[in-house]
C-alpha cells in the first residue's frame, strides 16, 4: 500500500526506480493517490504497469485516505509512505493499525552501502556528489538513491 | 591599506551588556547557530555586523579589529552554515593598539570605514539568517527569522495577542521594527542569492511542504526594489491579518505598493503559520483539564516564533498551570534552531513563573533513535500530546511507541492548516 503524495517529478521518478526494486522481490503495489497527486502517480504507473492505482477523494481527506490505506494493508500488509504525506494522514494511520497486523514503511533519501566495502561506496557517493568541474552539485542528491525503511 | 565604502544596510548584532548569562550574550547565540552547535564559544565581539549591499543582496562581514579572538577563530574555522561574500576587519580608531598575536593576520584585511546607508539592530537569529547560505537551511533559517519578527502581529492577528509574554524580539533589547528590516533584508538578500543558482540545485533543494516554485520574475524584480529601499532607510510597515478565503488564512500586508512581494513572503512565510489558526480548541479538547506535558516535533522552519504562540495558546486557554513539562525534539536538521528555542522557551517560563520544566530531546529518522526518545519521554504516567510536525519516518515511529506506551494518555495533533 503506498501512499502517494505530490512529489517533484526528478523525486516521482526517483520513487518509481524504488518501488520497481519491491515489485522484482515479488510485493504487489497498491498507490493510493489524490487530487493533487495525480501527476506524481501517473509517472509512477507509467513504469510500473501491474500497479494498482486509487483515487481518494471527499470532504475529510485525512480520514479517507487514512481509512483507505489501513484497510488495504489489513492482514499483514505494509503501509509505505513516500515524500511527505500529511501529518494528520501519518497520525490517524498510527492509531488505525494500533493492535492490527500492519508494518509501516518510509522511503528516505540515503546512500546505500555495500556490507564490508564502506570505503569504496562512500567514495561512489562522493564522485556522484561531485559535478563535472569538480565543485558539489546539489541537484546529484538525488543520484545516490531512496532506501526503504521499515519503522 | 585600502578604503571601501558600502552602498547598504548595516545589520548589527550587540551583546546587551556585559553580565553573564545566555541573552546578555547575542553573540554567542549567533556563532551557536552558525556553527551547528558544534562552538562551545567564550570566544565573542561586544558588536558584530553584516552588511546588505543594496544592489546585489551580497553580504559581508564586518568585525572591529578589537575582537580579534574571534576574527581569528572564524579564519581557522569553516563555518557549516555561515556563508557571506566577504569578510572585512575593520580598523575602527587610529592608532589604536592591535592586540598582541592578532595583529600581523588581521593587518591583511583592514580596511578604513564602512559607510553604511541605514543601520539596523537584530537578534542573534535573524542575524545568522543574513550571514548563512543559500540552501535549503539558509532558507528555512530565514524564514524563522522573519516569522519571529512577526510573532506579536501574528499573534494578534489570531487573537492570542498578550502583553505578558515577551517575545524573542523583546528579551534581546531589539525595536521591533528594526527586527523586521533586519529580516526582510535577510529574505530579500536570499532570493537575489537563490536565483543565480542553476535551476536543477534550486529543484533538489525545494520541498512541496514548504513551497512549490520559485519565485517569479516580478516577484523578484519588486524584491530587488524593496531591498534597495530599506537599504535607503524607507520603513515597510508590515501587518498580519486573516483573510477567509477557501479557509481562514494568515495574510502579509504592506502599506507601500509592493503586492507581489509582499503575496509571495506571506505565502512561504506566513503559509506554516496557518496551523495555529483553531489550535487552541484543539489543544484544549485533548487535554480536558487534567495535568498534561507537550512534546513538540521540530520541523526546520520552526523556531521562536512557534514557541511564543504556543505559550500564548497555553496562557490563554488556561491550561498553563496544567501543563508540566514541555518537550522540543530536534532532528540533527533542526538541532540548532530548537536548542535556541529551548533556551528562549524557559526564560519565558522564567518570566512568567510557570511550573513547566523545559527539556530538550535530539532525535532521527532513524526509527531506532525516534523509539528510544519516544520511551525516555513516555516514561511518566501523565497524559502527553504530541505536536507532530517533523519528518515522516519520525512522525510514523515517535507516536507508534507514545501510542503502545502510555495507551490512551497518549493523543496527537498534526501542526498543519485546519481543514
Amino acid at each position: 500500500m503506498v501512499l502517494v503524495p505530490k512529489l517533484r517529478e526528478s523525486l516521482a521518478r526517483n520513487v518509481l526506480e524504488a518501488l520497481k526494486k519491491l515489485r522484482d522481490e515479488g510485493r504487489e503495489l497498491i498507490l493510493l493517490y489524490t487530487e493533487k497527486s495525480s501527476d506524481a502517480c501517473k509517472i509512477i504507473k507509467s513504469g510500473i504497469n501491474e500497479a494498482v492505482s486509487e483515487k481518494v477523494e471527499g470532504e475529510n481527506l485525512d480520514e479517507e485516505w487514512s481509512s483507505r490505506a489501513v484497510a488495504k494493508a489489513s492482514g499483514g500488509g505494509t503501509i509505505l509512505t513516500v515524500g511527505e504525506v500529511p501529518k494528520g494522514v501519518l497520525l490517524k494511520i498510527v492509531e488505525k493499525i494500533n493492535g492490527k497486523d500492519i508494518k509501516l514503511a518510509s522511503l528516505i533519501m540515503r546512500p546505500v552501502f555495500q556490507k564490508d566495502k564502506f570505503l569504496e561506496s562512500l567514495d561512489s557517493v562522493i564522485s556522484v556528489l561531485k559535478g563535472e568541474n569538480g565543485r558539489f552539485d546539489l541537484s546529484k542528491r538525488e543520484e545516490i538513491g531512496l532506501e526503504l525503511l521499515e519503522i | 591599506m585600502s578604503s571601501l565604502r558600502y552602498e547598504g544596510l548595516c545589520v548589527k548584532l550587540e551583546n546587551i551588556d556585559k553580565k553573564k548569562g545566555l541573552f546578555n550574550r547575542a553573540s554567542s547565540l549567533w556563532i551557536f547557530l552558525a556553527t551547528h552547535g558544534m562552538w562551545n564559544s567564550d570566544i565573542e565581539g561586544n558588536e558584530v555586523r553584516a552588511v546588505v549591499d543594496s544592489c546585489t543582496g551580497e553580504v559581508s562581514l564586518v568585525l572591529s579589529h578589537k575582537n580579534y579572538e574571534l576574527i581569528r577563530a572564524l579564519e581557522a574555522n569553516p563555518i557549516f552554515h555561515m556563508n557571506v561574500e566577504r569578510f572585512v576587519i575593520l580598523k575602527e580608531e587610529e592608532g589604536a593598539a592591535s592586540p598582541k598575536g592578532g595583529h600581523i593576520r588581521m593587518k591583511r584585511g583592514e580596511i578604513k570605514s564602512v559607510g553604511c546607508l541605514e543601520t539596523v539592530k537584530v537578534t542573534p537569529l535573524a542575524f545568522h539568517a543574513i550571514t548563512s547560505g543559500f540552501h535549503r537551511l539558509g532558507f528555512s533559517y530565514r524564514i524563522v527569522a522573519l516569522q519571529q519578527s512577526l510573532a506579536r502581529e501574528i499573534a494578534g492577528a489570531i487573537g492570542l495577542g498578550n502583553s505578558q509574554i515577551r517575545t524573542p524580539v523583546d528579551l534581546f533589547s531589539v525595536p521591533e521594527d528594526q527586527e523586521i528590516t533586519g529580516s526582510l533584508a535577510a529574505f530579500l538578500s536570499w532570493m537575489m542569492g537563490w536565483s543565480k543558482l542553476n535551476k536543477e540545485a534550486r529543484d533538489a533543494e525545494l520541498t512541496t511542504s514548504v513551497i512549490e516554485a520559485d519565485p517569479s520574475l516580478e516577484e523578484l524584480e519588486e524584491g530587488v526594489d524593496m531591498l534597495r529601499r530599506i537599504c535607503c532607510g524607507e520603513k515597510i510597515e508590515l501587518k498580519v491579518k486573516i483573510e477567509e478565503k477557501n479557509r481562514k488564512a494568515l495574510v502579509l500586508t504592506s502599506k507601500l505598493n509592493f503586492s507581489k512581494i509582499t503575496n509571495y513572503i506571506s505565502k512561504v512565510a506566513l503559509g506554516r503559520m496557518n496551523s495555529y489558526i483553531g489550535l487552541q480548541e484543539e489543544i484544549k479538547s485533548k487535554v480536558e483539564g487534567e495535568e498534561f506535558s507537550l512534546a513538540v516535533d521540530f520541523s526546520e522552519q520552526m523556531g521562536p516564533c512557534d514557541i511564543y504562540l504556543l505559550v500564548s495558546i497555553l496562557k490563554s486557554a488556561d491550561i498553563a498551570e496544567k501543563c508540566r513539562e514541555i518537550w522540543l525534539i530536534g532532528t540533527p536538521l533542526s538541532y540548532p534552531t530548537a536548542m535556541y528555542s529551548c533556551f528562549y522557551l524557559e526564560r519565558l517560563i522564567e518570566d512568567l513563573k510557570l511550573g513547566i520544566k523545559p527539556k530538550f530531546a535530539l532525535s532521527s529518522e532513524d526509527p531506532a533513535v525516534s523509539r528510544t526518545i519516544a520511551e525516555r519521554i513516555s516514561s511518566g504516567k501523565r497524559k502527553l500530546l504530541y505536536i507532530a510536525a517533523g519528518p515522516t519516518s519520525h512522525v510514523l515511529s515517535f507516536y507508534r511507541t507514545l501510542l503502545e506506551r502510555l495507551k490512551e494518555k497518549a493523543s496527537a495533533i498534526p501542526l498543519t492548516p485546519r481543514r
